[in-house]
């Protein structure tokens, strides 16, 4: 409405100035008139006066309209001023809406040259974008065939390796017999050549056993640490326990092993009858085995379940009638060797039965217990001779409240006249076994004790076996508590005369029927051969008559 | 799951019981002032703590290892829990094994023989800034009922120090029972009679009154204390006079100190006393650790599954958490005496009765035993499962001069597998 307002008024103002300077015009006086000069014979004649007069009272009637038009004119121009001033004002606005328009126009301008240079670079970039995707989407396939090829590759890789390690799988065990062969071949060569020298230096000497000249000569190894060893009287094997269940057996010249298995726990006791054709062991699960050791890959003959817990004695009588067995029950057990049926039971002991032993002579059976306390039966009947007093190898510890000691190892002489049992004496602490190795010697004769055996050099530990050399002229014991030693003494003195280290603590020792070797079962995991005889690299003594 | 009998001693009930003794220093003395704490005294919960010291060896008890380089040469036997099997040398308790549970997965870190115990029956490492309270005087202060005069905290054969009370002070310090007649001169002299006695004590009372009414009550409360137990257990004598046993209950137990020290405290227990250590020594065998084993615990196997099948049958055993524990175990390798040495790394307790998961394993170790395999527990963990087990809120925060400190180990949390 307003706009229609304004475009009538500007047409009313615009109508307005035509009609004043059209009355304007007709009100100024008019220029002298010249007469033209009339050519009668073309026109009329005409009254000048009458026309002036007319022409008078037109003037005035156009005057008094010009005047009114005037008036008119003058109201318009009063009604039209607002006008004026909207028009200016609006020409302002217009004037003002030009310049934002040129503005505009010129950012648009800008704009749009901006626009059109990003379009050009983004142009530019979807078409390296789209190279770049063109590039990726290739190197993708590119990639997709690698992974394929290298999947290919792989499984190449991996049949060849598996093919490999078929054919190193195959060939090792060959390669490593090869090898152990050689290796065998090469040690048998070896031991044959020591063997002969050896074998040399003995049929030119007088044979004698000196512990001094002890030295190893082969050692056995096992995975376990060893606790009883035995070597058959043939000296074909070497028997061993460990801690574990199986008995092992290594044939002392090839070194092959044979495991023995029946038992569910540890043999610390077995004994082979010196026909050599029977075998007993004892485990901690309580049970007794036969075995015939003749046999390639001996297996139980016979199992018997003879005592509540450990057994810790084991020994087959001479005549190869019975055997006898001690344990954690309390009870000694004969039995008869040939059923495995239980003979007799002898009780008395009032603590754990540490060892049973024949004697050489058939006349006896010694059992020895915790407390020290070694009881004397008599063979066939199977009474009670006496008891021997073992005390001092038993302590029973105030502080600890626990006993300690016991007849750890037993054997006779080889006339069966002496007995040894060997423990640990003068206990300061139980839980340590700090006290001091000992070796009791008794006089089967009296019962009497003989002898306290005890180490020349100071060392604190246990005795955990003893065997008597077959000459009986001097005994071995083995054991220790950090580090292991082997002890020799003679029947007639109470130091030992030559204590000799051993790479581990011994638990067990048995001289070779030859006498000149012994077999010691370690707690470092190996079973060793030492040898007391010649040494075959020490040149014969000279003759008295040439020094 | 979280127990909602827990007997959740809060802050503002503490110090209820704060204001309630009207003692300057409160510990664990204010807790028991708490109302929930009351009603769990109310059903007379009890907590027996077997303590093998020395260290008994977990492979020849909770978790034998028969066949490997270190299990030595025992056996395992079944259970009566089917699939659970324990050393042979515990037939016995093998029959009672659901009655048990057994954590084979503990480790605690610790060889030494006195921090072992600390941590052991604190539940907190040895802390030269602060003594905390072994379990016996802890349980003492938290389950003791006031009527029950007799002790709240009976440790047999040994081992009893007046600081394992520490701030709890006196009254649940340990009472120590040693030999097997119970305590000595309990008999009252010649010529005293019960008359006589009670003249005597109520003389004794006055002056006692009189004297602490001059002195700082913290003095005179050891003496209080002390008597007060001592009377009590002079005037319950009978308890420790088996003779009034039937025959055949004490043959059960066997004959040994051990087993009549089990027989005293079923019927300690029977009585009230909250919390009974019973001692059985001479496990740290670092030689002939076999044959002491076989020595030691065909001593403890038989009295201690009597104890536990009696609990059971007379209704105790619900009540009654059972712990049996060491300050540590044994090494898994045999050393060269055959002996075994300490240690803390992988190692076995076992707990039964009062909200223990009967016939639960938790845990494992490797193939040897030198490791823990699966779920590792600590003593903070032992301690979480304690206070769960008898309804108590094992987060619980106490101080001590205005500072507070943790009744367990707060970063340990209970064995929920454990718990019923």
């Amino acid at each position: 409405m307003t706009c229609r307002i304004a475009r009538r008024l500007w047409g009313s103002a615009v109508a307005g100035l035509l009609l004043v300077t059209a009355v304007s015009a007709a009100l100024e006086p008019p220029p002298p008139r010249l007469p033209e000069k009339v050519e009668p014979e073309r026109t009329g004649a005409v009254d000048v006066g009458l026309a002036v007069d007319f022409a008078r009272r037109e003037a005035a009637k156009a005057a008094e309209a010009a005047r009114l038009l005037a008036a008119e004119a003058q109201e318009a121009n009063r009604k039209a001023a607002p006008a004026d001033k909207a028009v200016a004002d609006a020409k302002t606005v217009e004037t003002a809406a030009r310049q934002a328009l040129d503005e505009v126009m010129a950012a648009l301008k800008a704009a749009t040259a901006t626009k059109e240079a990003g379009d050009k670079q983004l142009a530019d970039t979807l078409r390296i974008l789209d190279e770049a995707i063109k590039a990726a989407q290739k190197a993708s396939a590119d990639l997709a065939a690698l992974i394929e090829q290298k999947g290919v590759a792989e499984k190449k890789v991996q049949t060849s390796a598996k093919q490999t390690a078929q054919a190193e799988a195959t060939a090792k065990p060959l390669l490593a017999a090869q090898a152990a062969a050689k290796s065998a071949v090469a040690e048998a060569e070896k031991r044959s050549v020591a063997a002969q020298e050896r074998l040399s230096v003995l049929q030119g000497s007088e044979l004698r056993a000196d512990p001094r000249e002890i030295r190893l000569v082969r050692t056995f190894k096992h995975h376990r640490p060893l606790i009883s060893c035995r070597i058959d009287s043939a000296g074909e094997f070497v028997y061993a326990g460990v801690q574990d269940k199986d008995l092992q057996r290594w044939d002392l010249v090839s070194g092959s092993r044979t495991p023995l298995t029946g038992h569910q726990s540890w043999v610390r006791r077995f004994e082979i009858h010196d026909n050599n054709d029977l075998l007993v062991t004892g485990a901690y699960e309580g049970r007794l085995i036969w075995w015939n050791p003749q046999e390639t890959a001996p297996k139980p003959q016979r199992i018997v379940e003879a005592h509540q817990g450990f057994v810790r004695g084991v020994s087959i009588s001479p005549d190869a009638e019975f055997v006898a067995t001690g344990g954690n029950d309390n009870v000694v057990r004969i039995w008869s060797v040939a059923d495995a049926t239980l003979v007799r039971e002898l009780p008395g002991h009032e603590s754990h039965v540490y060892n049973v032993k024949f004697d050489p002579a058939g006349k006896y059976l010694v059992s020895g217990d915790l407390m020290g306390v070694v009881k004397q039966w008599e063979y066939g009947t199977w009474n009670h001779v006496r008891d021997l007093d073992a005390g001092l190898l038993h302590k029973y510890d105030e502080g600890f409240r626990a006993h300690c000691g016991g007849t750890r190892g037993m054997d006779f002489s080889p006339e069966g006249d002496f007995l040894v049992v060997a423990g640990i004496g003068e206990v300061t602490n139980a839980f340590a076994m700090i006290g001091v190795p000992t070796a009791l010697v008794f006089d089967m004769a009296t019962g009497e004790r003989l002898s306290v055996l005890k180490p020349a050099e100071n060392f604190k530990g246990s005795l955990w076996s003893v065997s008597v050399h077959p000459s009986g002229r001097f005994l071995v014991c083995t054991g220790g508590s950090g580090s292991g030693r082997l002890w020799f003494w003679r029947f007639d003195e109470e130091k030992s005369f030559f204590d000799f280290k051993l790479p581990g603590v011994g638990y067990d020792v048995d001289f070779h029927p030859d006498g000149l070797r012994l077999a010691v079962a370690l707690f470092d995991k190996t079973l060793r051969l030492y040898d007391l005889g010649p040494k075959p690299d020490v040149p014969p003594e000279e003759p008295a008559e040439n020094k | 799951m979280h127990d909602h009998s827990i007997a959740r001693v809060n802050r503002r009930s503490f110090l209820e019981g704060l204001a309630g003794t009207g003692l300057g220093m409160l510990g664990f003395n204010g807790m028991v002032q708490a109302e929930a704490t009351k009603q769990l005294v109310r059903q007379q919960k009890h907590v027996v703590v077997f303590w093998l010291a020395g260290g008994v060896s977990q492979l020849e008890t909770w978790d034998p290892k028969p066949g490997t380089e270190t299990g030595g040469p025992f056996r395992s036997i079944a259970t009566s829990v089917p699939g659970v099997e324990i050393s042979e040398l515990l037939p016995h308790t093998a029959q009672q094994m659901h009655h048990l549970a057994v954590v084979r997965s503990l480790n605690t870190n610790e060889n030494a023989h006195d921090r072992g115990s600390i941590l052991m029956q604190t539940g907190q490492p040895k802390d030269p800034g602060f003594v905390y309270p072994h379990m016996g005087a802890a349980f003492s202060s938290l389950l003791r009922s006031e009527e029950n005069k007799l002790p709240g905290y009976i440790t047999m054969n040994g081992g009893g120090q007046a600081s394992e009370a520490a701030f709890l002070g006196s009254l649940h310090a340990p009472v120590q029972i040693d030999g097997d007649r119970g305590p000595s001169n309990l008999q009252p002299p010649e010529g005293m009679t019960a008359a006589k006695d009670l003249r005597r004590r109520q003389l004794r009372d006055r002056v006692s009154h009189r004297f602490a009414a001059a002195r700082r009550q913290t003095d005179t409360e050891i003496y209080d204390a002390s008597y007060e137990k001592a009377a009590a257990l002079v005037d319950r004598r009978d308890i420790f006079d088996l003779d009034q046993v039937p025959g055949s209950e004490r043959e059960r137990y066997g004959d040994s100190q051990f087993g009549k020290h089990c027989l005293m405290v079923r019927r300690l227990l029977e009585h009230g006393v909250p919390f009974a250590r019973i001692r059985h020594k001479h496990y740290d065998s670092h030689s002939e650790n076999f044959n002491f084993h076989i020595e030691q615990l065909g001593e403890f196997d038989r009295p201690f599954a009597t104890f536990i099948s009696d609990l059971d049958e007379r209704g105790l055993l619900d009540h009654t958490l059972i712990v049996c524990m060491a300050e540590f175990g044994r090494t898994p390798k045999i050393n060269p005496r055959c002996g075994r040495d300490h240690w803390g790394t992988a190692w076995s307790v076992a707990l039964g009765g009062c909200g223990i998961q009967r016939g639960a394993v938790v845990g494992s170790t490797i193939a040897n035993g030198t490791e823990v395999k699966d779920r590792e527990i600590s003593s903070g963990h032992l301690f979480h499962t304690y206070y769960r087990a008898v309804g108590l809120d094992p987060s619980e925060e106490f101080y001590h001069n205005g500072r507070p400190f943790h009744r367990t180990d707060p970063k340990a949390a209970p064995i929920e597998e454990l718990l019923v």
